[in-house]
C-alpha cells in the first residue's frame, strides 16, 4: 500500500504513576494524508495531546512506529528528534508560548533564523494579518493576536506539518473562529498538512479527516468529503 | 498550624529543593565565615595561653646587670602579687655535638629536685617531655625541640661538649660535658625565630635544659615569676597586661634598693679581694728584691778578682812584647846591610855586563860600515866602464843621419816628374771621352736592331732571313753597320784609359820611395838621442861618489881605535867584581847564631803567660754563667709580680667602672616567642574583621532575591489561600517559616563547620612557625548567635517585604495570572548599527540582563565578590613575595652588621687586621643606629636614626631610591633622607619638617630631603653633621656594616667567627639570616591566600548557581517552547548562558577594580609599622583572577546543563502561572 504523509501503527504510550502503569496511547493507529486538516478530537485526559507530543517529535513512543513522509520518526534519536522537530514540524500552543522579550517580528525570526528554508518572517505575519504590529511586544497583543503571531511562527519554518495543540483554547468565540479560519486557510492555500488538537466536537465539521480519540485508543476515523467552512461553524 | 498547612510547607520545600539549598549554602557560607573568622583569634589567643599556664610560663622575668643573688630572690618573693618564683641560670657556649656539628646553645637551669615532683614548687616555663626523659643524673640534659618540621637540633644519647675555645666556660659552667636524654617542648622557645648571641656565629641554633649544679655562675642570671592571678587572665589580652604591670612597677620599686645593696656587696668583696691580693704582691715583691741584691754582691766580688789577675797578666805580656819587638829589630837591621852590599855588587856586574854589550855593538857597527864602502867603490868602476863603451856607439850613429839627410832631395824630385806624366795622361782620356759620339752610335745601332725585330715578328733572324730575304737584306744590313761604327769607337776609348792608368802607377811608386827614406832618418836621430842621455847620466854618478868613499875610509880608521880602548876598561872592572863576591859570602851565619839565642828566651816567658790567661778564661766562664742564672730568675720573678700587678690593676679599674646594677622586669612582651605570636595573632584579626561583613551582604541579597521570586511564583496559590479564607499573616507564615528554615539550616552547617574550619586552618598554618599543642574551640556563643541573627534578621525581611507586596492584592487579582511583564526596549536598541547585527539570542540576552534589575545586581556583586577576592588573595602574594627580596637584596646591599663592644674605643687593631683582610671583608662602613620612639596621635611609631660616618660609602651598603620611578634618591648633608612607611604614617613630605626623638627623648627638628623605598623598619638617614646640629653631640658609632668577600654561607661563618675571635664585637647578625626569618614568617601569609581563593569559588558558585536556578525556574515555559521549535540542547544551554556569562564578565570587570580596594584595605590592616608591604598588584594577577571566575561560572555552568536537559517540553503545553 502506499504509504500516507501521517502514519501511527499500534502506537502506545505508558506512563508510570505510583505503581500503576497507565496507557495514555493504546494501540493508536491512523493515517493522514498530505495537505489535509485533520482534527483529532476527544475529552480530557483522553490521550490527544499525547499522540500530538509523539508526532510532533516531543515524546518517544513506547510500541509501534510513527512514520511521517515515509520516514520512520519513532525510531529517531533524541538529536534526529530535535532536527525533526526544527525543520518538520510547526507547532502552534495553546498559551502561544511567545518570548515576552522579543517583539512580534522577533518572535517569528528566532524561529525562522534555525530552519533551512524559512519564509520571510515579515511576509509570513503580514499573511497572518499582523502587518500593523510587527514591533509589538506580546503584552502588547491581544490574544488572538498573540495566536496569529505563534501561527505564523510555525509557518515561517515552512514545515511539514502544522500541529495545533488547542489552538482556541485560550481564546474567545470570535477571536477563535478566525485563528482557526487562519489555519483553514494555509492549509487550503499553502497546501500543508495542519493537524489540530481540540476537545470541541463542534470543529470536527471543518476537517478534511476528524480522528476520535478516546481514553488512549482511537475511537473512529472519519474522512469528510466537503469540509464546512469555519464561519459557518457555530458551537 | 493546620496539619495541611504543614504538609504544604514541607512539600514546597521539597519540590524546589535547590532553591531552598541555595540559601541553606549561601546562609552557611555568610554565617560561618562571620562565625568562624571571628572566633579564630579568640580560639588561638585561649588555646595559646592556655599553652601558656599549662607550662606555666613566667609572668614576669627579672634580670640584672650585675646578676642576683639569694637575697634578691627573697626579696621579689616578698613582693606582694608574686605567686611563684624560680631564680635559674643561664649561660651561652658554642658546643660541639657528637654528630660533629658546632652549635650556639643556650643553656638554662632546671630546679633537679622539683622537675619530678607530683606539685612541684618553684618549677616555671615546664618542659613538655617528647622523646625520652628529663635529666636525673648530674651530667644529663635536654634540648628544645625546634620545630615539628625540622625536629630536634640533637637526638637523644648525643654527647655534647662545650667547646675549649668558647669564652668564660670557666666562670659559668663547672662541667663540659652532657648527655641528652630527651627531646621537649618550652612555652618560652615556641616560636622558629632565632634568638641572638654574644658567642659563636651570634645566632642561637640550641636551647638546652641541665641541673642547676653545672653552673659555676656566683649569682643567678634571672629570676622567673608568677603573678597571682594571672593565669585566669588570657595573656594576650589587655586586662592580663593590666594586672602583671602592677606586679612589676612594685618589683621596680624595690629593684633601686636591691640594686645598692648588691653593689655595695658586689664592691666590698671585689675590695678586699683586690686588697688581699695588693698585700701578697707587695710581700712577694720585698722578698724577691732581698734576694735579688745578696746574688748581686756575689757576682760582683768575683768580677773585682777576675779584673785584678787580668791586669797581671797584662804587664807580664807588656815585657815578651818588648822583647819581641827589639829582637825583631836586629834581625831586621842585619839584613838589610846584607841586602845592600848584594845589591851593590849585583849592580857592578850589570854595569860590566852592559860595558860589554856595549862593545860588541860598536864593533858590529864599525864592520858594517866597511861594507858599505866596498860596496861603493864596486859601482863606481862599472860606471867608469859604461861609460867608455857608449862613446864609439854614439860617433856611428851621427854618422847615418847625415848620409840619410842628403839623400832625400833627389828622391823628391823625382817622384814630382812622374806625378806630372800621370795627369797628363788622365787629361788626354777626360778630352777623347767627352768628345767622343759614342753614345749617338750606340742610339743609331739600338734603333736598327728594333727595325729587325719589328720587321722578323716571331721568327729567329735566321727563319726571317730564309722566309723574307729581300725585305730583310737591308733592316740586316744597316743593323751591322750600326753595330760595327759603335764597338770600334769603344776601343779607342778603352786604349785612351789604359795609357792613364799606366803612369799613376809609376808616380805612385815614386812617392813610396820617398817616403821610406824620410823614415830611415828619423830612426837614426832617435837613437843618437838615447845613447847621448846614457852616455850623460853615467858620467854624474862617477863625479859624485868618489869623495863619499874618501870620507868613509878615514871614519872607520877612528872607530877602531875607540874599540881597542874600551876592551881595556872591560877588563879591569872583571877584576875588581870578583874581589868584592868573596866577601859577602861570609857575614850572615855569624848574625844567625846570636839570633836564636835571643829567640829561645822569649819563648819561655810567653808559655808562662799563656798558663795565667786559662785561668782567667776560666774565672771569667763562671762568672758570666752566674749573671745570666742570676737574670732569668730574676726576670721570671719580675713576670710573676706583673701578672699579678695587672691583675690587681685589672681588678681596681673593674672596681672603679662598677656601677650599681640595673635590673630589667621583663614580662612576656620581652620574650621573642610570645611577641611574635601576639603580632601575628593581631594581623589575623584584621583580616577577620573585614571578609565576613562583606560575604554577609551577598548573602543577604541572595536570600532576598530567591524569597521575592518565590513568593511571586506562587502567586496563584496564594491568591487561593486567601479565596479559601486564610488570613494573611497564616499564608505569609508559610514563606516565614520556609525562610526560617532555610536560613536556619544555613546557620547551624555554616557555623558548625566555620567554627572548626576556619580556626584549624589559620592556626595549622601557624604551628608551622610556632611549637604548640593543638587548638582548643571555644564555643563562643555570642558570635554564633549574632551570625545566626543578622542571617534570620535579613532573610525574613526580604520574605515579608516580598509577602506584604502580594497580600496587599485581593484574591481575585492572585488568582489571575500576573501579567507577564512588558519586554522593554533598551537603550541598546536604539543605536541600529549594533542591535540589527545582533541575533535575536543575544537581543533575548541584552533585554534580559536589564529586565531583572535585583539579579543583575546579585550577581555582578556576588561575582564582582569573588573577583576582588581573588584579586586580593593573589595580590597580597605579590605584595609580600618580593618585599624581602628587595629589602634585603636590593635595599639593604651589605652582608652583615656586628655591633661594636665599646663605640667610644672605635676599631681597635685586632679587629681592624680581620676588617682589612681582603680574603674576608670586602668593605665595611660604621655606622650609627639610635632608636627612635616617636608619638603619632597617641601611638608610639618606632623608627631608627641610621647616621652613616662615611656618607660617600654609603650608597655601596643602602640604596635610597623611589618606589615607583626607581630613580635614586640622593643622601642628604644637611636634611634626612626618611622610608615611605614612616612618610606614609607621618603625611610627611619632601620639604615638610618632622620632629624626631632620640633615644633619650630629646626632640629636634629634621628638613626631609627625600623618601626612600623601604619594606622592613623604619629608618632616618642623615648626616654625622645633621646629627650633631640637632642633638648637640656626636653620634657614637656602634654598628659596623659589612660586605662580605665570599658570600657563601662558609664565608660567611668563617667571616663572622674571625670578627668575634677579633674581640670588641659583642654580636654579629647576618642579613642572610634575617632574610630567611622575614621570609618563613611572610610565608605563611600564603595560606591565607589559599583560603581566599576557596572562599571566592564557594561564593561564585553559590551566587551563580542561585542565578542560574531561578532563571531556569522562573523561564522553563521559554525554555521548553525553544525546545518544542527544535532548538539544539547547546543552543538552549547558550540561549541561557549566554546571561551568566555576560553578568560574569561585568562582575569580573567590577571585581577587579574592587579588588583593588580591597587588596589596599587589607594590606593596611595586616601591616604592622615595621614593615610595609608591596602596593602593587602584578598584571598576571589581575589575569588569575579573572580567569579563576570565569572558571568558576563554567563549572556552574556544566552542572546545571543537565537541569536544563531534563527540562520536559510537556511544560511547553502547561498553562501561564
Amino acid at each position: 500500500m502506499a504509504q500516507s504523509f501521517v502514519t501511527f501503527e499500534n502506537v502506545c504510550k505508558y506512563y508510570q504513576n505510583g505503581g500503576v502503569r497507565i496507557a495514555a496511547a493504546d494501540h493508536v493507529s491512523f493515517t493522514i494524508e498530505q495537505g489535509e486538516f485533520c482534527i483529532i478530537v476527544g475529552p480530557s485526559g483522553a490521550g490527544k495531546t499525547t499522540v500530538l507530543n509523539m508526532l510532533g517529535g516531543m515524546d518517544m513512543c513506547d510500541e509501534g512506529k510513527i512514520f511521517l513522509d515515509g520516514n520512520e520518526v519513532s525510531a529517531y534519536n533524541d538529536r534526529q528528534l530535535t532536527q525533526y522537530r526544527r525543520y518538520d514540524v510547526g507547532f502552534v500552543f495553546q498559551f502561544y508560548n511567545l518570548v515576552q522579550n522579543l517583539t512580534a517580528l522577533e518572535n517569528v525570526e528566532l524561529a525562522s533564523e534555525i530552519c533551512r528554508d524559512p519564509l520571510d518572517a515579515a511576509t509570513v505575519l503580514r499573511e497572518v494579518g499582523l502587518e500593523h504590529r510587527l514591533n509589538n511586544f506580546p503584552a502588547q497583543l491581544s490574544g488572538g493576536e498573540q495566536q496569529r503571531v505563534s501561527i505564523a511562527r510555525a509557518l515561517a519554518k515552512n514545515p511539514k506539518i502544522l500541529l495545533c495543540d488547542e489552538p482556541t483554547g485560550a481564546l474567545d468565540y470570535v477571536t477563535g473562529k478566525q485563528v482557526l479560519k487562519l489555519l483553514q486557510d494555509t492549509c487550503r492555500r499553502t497546501g500543508k498538512t495542519v493537524i489540530v488538537i481540540t476537545h470541541n466536537t463542534a470543529l470536527t465539521a471543518m476537517a478534511d479527516r476528524v480522528i476520535h480519540i478516546k481514553s488512549g485508543t482511537v475511537q473512529s476515523v472519519e474522512t469528510n468529503a466537503c469540509p464546512t467552512p469555519v464561519e459557518r461553524i457555530e458551537w | 498550624m493546620k496539619r495541611t498547612y504543614r504538609k504544604n510547607v514541607l512539600r514546597t520545600v521539597k519540590s524546589s529543593i535547590s532553591r531552598f539549598g541555595a540559601i541553606v549554602a549561601i546562609v552557611a557560607l555568610g554565617s560561618g565565615f562571620f562565625a568562624g573568622l571571628l572566633t579564630t583569634t579568640p580560639d588561638m589567643r585561649y588555646s595559646a595561653d592556655l599553652f601558656f599556664d599549662e607550662g606555666r610560663l613566667f609572668d614576669i622575668r627579672v634580670v640584672g646587670t650585675l646578676a642576683l643573688t639569694q637575697d634578691d630572690a627573697d626579696a621579689i618573693r616578698a613582693v606582694e602579687g608574686v605567686e611563684e618564683m624560680m631564680p635559674a641560670y643561664s649561660a651561652d657556649a658554642v658546643v660541639n655535638t657528637s654528630g660533629g656539628d658546632t652549635l650556639v646553645t643556650r643553656f638554662h637551669s632546671l630546679p633537679m629536685d622539683q622537675i619530678e615532683a607530683k606539685e612541684p614548687v618553684g618549677y616555671l616555663n615546664r618542659l613538655e617531655v617528647v622523646e625520652g626523659r628529663l635529666p636525673v643524673r648530674d651530667n644529663e640534659c635536654v634540648v628544645v625541640l625546634n620545630n615539628e618540621l625540622t625536629g630536634a637540633p640533637v637526638s637523644v644519647g648525643e654527647t655534647l661538649t662545650i667547646a675549649p675555645d668558647s669564652p668564660n666556660t670557666q666562670t659559668n659552667f663547672s662541667r663540659t660535658e652532657y648527655l641528652v636524654t630527651g627531646v621537649v617542648t618550652s612555652p618560652s622557645y615556641f616560636s622558629i625565630e632565632q634568638e641572638s648571641s654574644s658567642v659563636g656565629n651570634g645566632s642561637i641554633a640550641m636551647i638546652l635544659y641541665t641541673g642547676e649544679q653545672n653552673f659555676a655562675l656566683e649569682a643567678y642570671t634571672d629570676i622567673y615569676l608568677t603573678v597571682d592571678g594571672a593565669a585566669a587572665e588570657n595573656s594576650l589580652q589587655d586586662s592580663y597586661e593590666t594586672l602583671v604591670d602592677e606586679t612589676v612597677a612594685r618589683m621596680e620599686a624595690i629593684a633601686g634598693e636591691r640594686c645598692e645593696i648588691r653593689y655595695n656587696e658586689v664592691y666590698t668583696q671585689t675590695r678586699e679581694e683586690l686588697d688581699k691580693a695588693r698585700k701578697e704582691y707587695e710581700d712577694a715583691k720585698e722578698q724577691a728584691e732581698a734576694e735579688f741584691s745578696a746574688a748581686e754582691q756575689k757576682l760582683a766580688d768575683g768580677r773585682e778578682e777576675i779584673e785584678d789577675n787580668e791586669a797581671l797578666l797584662n804587664s807580664a805580656k807588656t815585657q815578651i812584647e818588648q822583647g819581641e819587638a827589639q829582637l825583631k829589630q836586629s834581625q831586621a837591621t842585619l839584613s838589610s846591610e846584607l841586602t845592600q852590599k848584594t845589591a851593590d855588587l849585583s849592580a857592578g856586574k850589570a854595569q860590566l855586563v852592559q860595558a860589554k854589550a856595549q862593545y860588541e855593538q860598536n864593533a858590529a857597527l864599525v864592520a858594517e860600515q866597511e861594507a858599505q864602502l866596498n860596496e861603493a867603490k864596486q859601482q863606481l868602476a862599472q860606471a867608469q866602464s859604461l861609460v867608455s863603451t857608449l862613446e864609439p856607439m854614439l860617433a856611428n850613429a851621427q854618422s847615418a843621419v847625415t848620409a840619410a839627410q842628403a839623400q832625400i832631395p833627389a828622391l823628391e824630385q823625382q817622384a814630382a816628374a812622374l806625378k806630372t806624366v800621370s795627369d797628363t795622361a788622365q787629361a788626354e782620356y777626360d778630352s777623347a771621352l767627352a768628345a767622343s759620339p759614342i753614345q749617338q752610335l750606340e742610339r743609331t745601332y739600338q734603333e736598327a736592331q728594333a727595325a729587325v725585330d719589328t720587321a722578323r715578328g716571331d721568327l729567329t733572324e735566321e727563319e726571317w732571313a730564309a722566309q723574307d730575304p729581300v725585305g730583310s737584306a737591308p733592316l740586316l744590313a744597316a743593323r751591322d753597320s750600326a753595330k760595327q761604327a759603335y764597338e770600334a769607337e769603344q776601343q779607342r776609348l778603352a786604349a785612351l784609359q789604359t795609357a792613364a792608368a799606366t803612369a799613376k802607377a809609376q808616380a805612385d811608386a815614386a812617392n813610396g820611395t820617398l817616403a821610406a827614406a824620410q823614415q830611415g832618418l828619423a830612426a837614426a836621430q832617435q837613437t843618437v838621442n838615447d845613447t847621448q842621455a846614457q852616455l850623460d847620466s853615467a858620467k854624474q854618478q862617477i863625479a859624485e861618489n868618489t869623495p863619499k868613499i874618501e870620507q868613509g875610509e878615514q871614519q872607520i880608521a877612528l872607530a877602531k881605535s875607540q874599540l881597542a880602548d874600551a876592551q881595556a876598561q872591560i877588563t879591569a872592572a872583571e877584576a875588581q867584581l870578583a874581589a868584592g863576591e868573596t866577601s859577602l859570602n861570609l857575614a850572615p851565619d855569624l848574625a844567625r847564631l846570636q839570633m836564636e839565642l835571643a829567640q829561645a828566651q822569649l819563648e819561655n816567658s810567653k808559655e808562662e803567660v799563656a798558663d795565667g790567661e786559662q785561668q782567667l778564661t776560666q774565672a771569667k766562664e763562671e762568672l758570666a754563667k752566674g749573671e745570666s742564672e742570676y737574670a732569668s730568675q730574676k726576670a721570671d720573678a719580675q713576670a710573676q709580680l706583673d701578672d699579678a700587678l695587672k691583675q690587681i690593676e685589672d681588678g681596681e679599674r673593674a672596681l672603679a667602672e662598677l656601677e650599681v646594677p640595673e635590673w630589667y622586669v621583663l614580662t612576656r612582651m620581652a620574650n621573642t616567642s610570645f611577641v611574635s605570636f601576639s603580632s601575628n595573632v593581631e594581623k589575623v584579626e584584621a583580616i577577620a574583621a573585614v571578609f565576613p561583613i562583606f560575604f554577609f551582604l551577598v548573602a543577604a541579597l541572595v536570600s532576598l532575591t530567591t524569597m521575592t521570586r518565590m513568593v511571586e511564583e506562587e502567586r496563584t496559590q496564594i491568591g487561593t489561600m486567601k479565596a479559601l479564607g486564610y488570613s494573611s499573616f497564616d499564608i505569609m507564615k508559610k514563606y516565614l517559616l520556609y525562610a526560617v528554615a532555610a536560613t536556619g539550616s544555613g546557620c547551624i552547617i555554616g557555623i558548625s563547620i566555620g567554627l572548626f574550619l576556619f580556626p584549624t586552618v589559620i592556626w595549622n598554618a601557624y604551628t608551622m612557625m610556632y611549637l604548640l599543642p593543638p587548638l582548643h574551640y571555644l564555643f563562643d556563643a555570642p558570635v554564633a548567635l549574632t551570625a545566626c541573627g543578622l542571617a534570620l534578621v535579613s532573610t525574613l525581611a526580604a520574605t515579608l517585604n516580598a509577602s506584604v507586596a502580594t497580600l496587599r492584592e485581593n484574591a481575585g487579582a492572585l488568582l489571575l495570572p500576573k501579567a507577564p511583564r512588558a519586554g522593554k526596549r533598551i537603550l541598546l536598541e536604539r543605536i541600529s548599527p549594533i542591535w540589527n547585527r545582533m541575533k535575536f539570542t543575544h537581543k533575548v540576552t541584552a533585554r534580559n540582563l536589564f529586565r531583572y534589575k535585583k539579579r543583575f545586581f546579585m550577581t555582578v556583586i556576588g561575582i564582582a565578590g569573588c573577583t576582588a577576592l581573588l584579586v586580593t588573595g593573589f595580590g597580597l602574594h605579590d605584595s609580600i613575595s618580593d618585599i624581602v627580596y628587595q629589602q634585603f637584596g636590593s635595599i639593604f646591599t651589605y652582608d652583615l652588621t656586628a655591633a661594636l663592644k665599646d663605640p667610644d674605643k672605635g676599631i681597635e687593631d685586632d679587629l681592624s687586621s680581620v676588617l682589612s683582610n681582603g680574603e674576608l671583608v670586602e668593605s665595611y662602613l660604621l655606622v650609627h643606629q639610635e632608636n627612635s620612639e616617636n608619638d603619632l596621635d597617641g601611638e608610639t611609631f618606632s623608627t631608627t636614626l641610621f647616621v652613616p660616618e662615611n656618607s660617600a660609602l654609603f650608597d655601596t651598603f643602602v640604596t635610597l631610591k623611589d618606589r615607583l620611578s626607581q630613580s635614586s634618591v640622593p643622601f642628604s648633608e644637611s636634611g634626612v633622607v626618611i622610608t615611605e612607611k614612616m612618610s606614609e604614617r607621618m603625611n610627611a613630605k619632601i620639604g615638610d619638617t618632622i620632629t624626631l626623638s632620640n633615644s633619650n627623648g630629646e626632640q629636634a627638628d629634621f628638613r626631609v630631603d627625600g623618601v626612600a623605598e623601604n619594606y622592613v623598619q623604619n629608618y632616618v638617614y642623615l648626616s654625622e653633621e645633621t646629627y650633631r646640629n640637632a642633638f648637640g653631640n656626636a653620634p657614637s658609632f656602634d654598628t659596623i656594616l659589612l660586605r662580605a668577600a665570599d658570600s657563601t654561607e662558609e664565608g660567611h661563618d668563617k667571616l663572622s667567627e674571625a670578627l668575634l675571635s677579633a674581640g670588641g664585637i659583642s654580636g654579629v647578625s647576618f642579613i642572610s639570616d634575617l632574610k630567611a626569618s622575614f621570609e618563613n614568617m611572610l610565608e605563611k601569609i600564603n595560606i591565607i591566600v589559599v583560603v581566599l581563593i576557596v572562599s571566592a569559588g564557594t561564593l561564585a558558585f553559590v551566587v551563580l548557581y542561585n542565578l542560574t536556578n531561578i532563571n531556569i525556574t522562573e523561564r522553563t515555559k521559554e525554555i521548553a517552547t525553544i525546545k518544542v521549535l527544535g532548538f539544539f540542547d547547546r543552543e538552549v544551554s547558550a540561549y541561557v548562558y549566554r546571561e551568566s556569562a555576560a553578568l560574569t564578565v561585568i562582575g569580573t570587570f567590577f571585581g577587579l577594580i574592587f579588588g583593588i580596594f580591597l587588596h589596599m584595605f587589607v594590606v593596611q590592616s595586616v601591616e604592622v609599622d615595621a614593615v610595609m608591604f608591596g602596593r602593587t598588584i602584578k598584571a598576571l594577577s589581575y589575569v588569575f583572577s579573572a580567569a579563576l571566575t570565569i572558571i568558576f561560572s563554567v563549572l556552574v555552568n556544566l552542572v546545571m546543563h543537565r537541569k536544563l536537559r531534563r527540562i520536559n517540553m510537556v511544560e511547553s503545553m502547561k498553562a501561564p502561572e
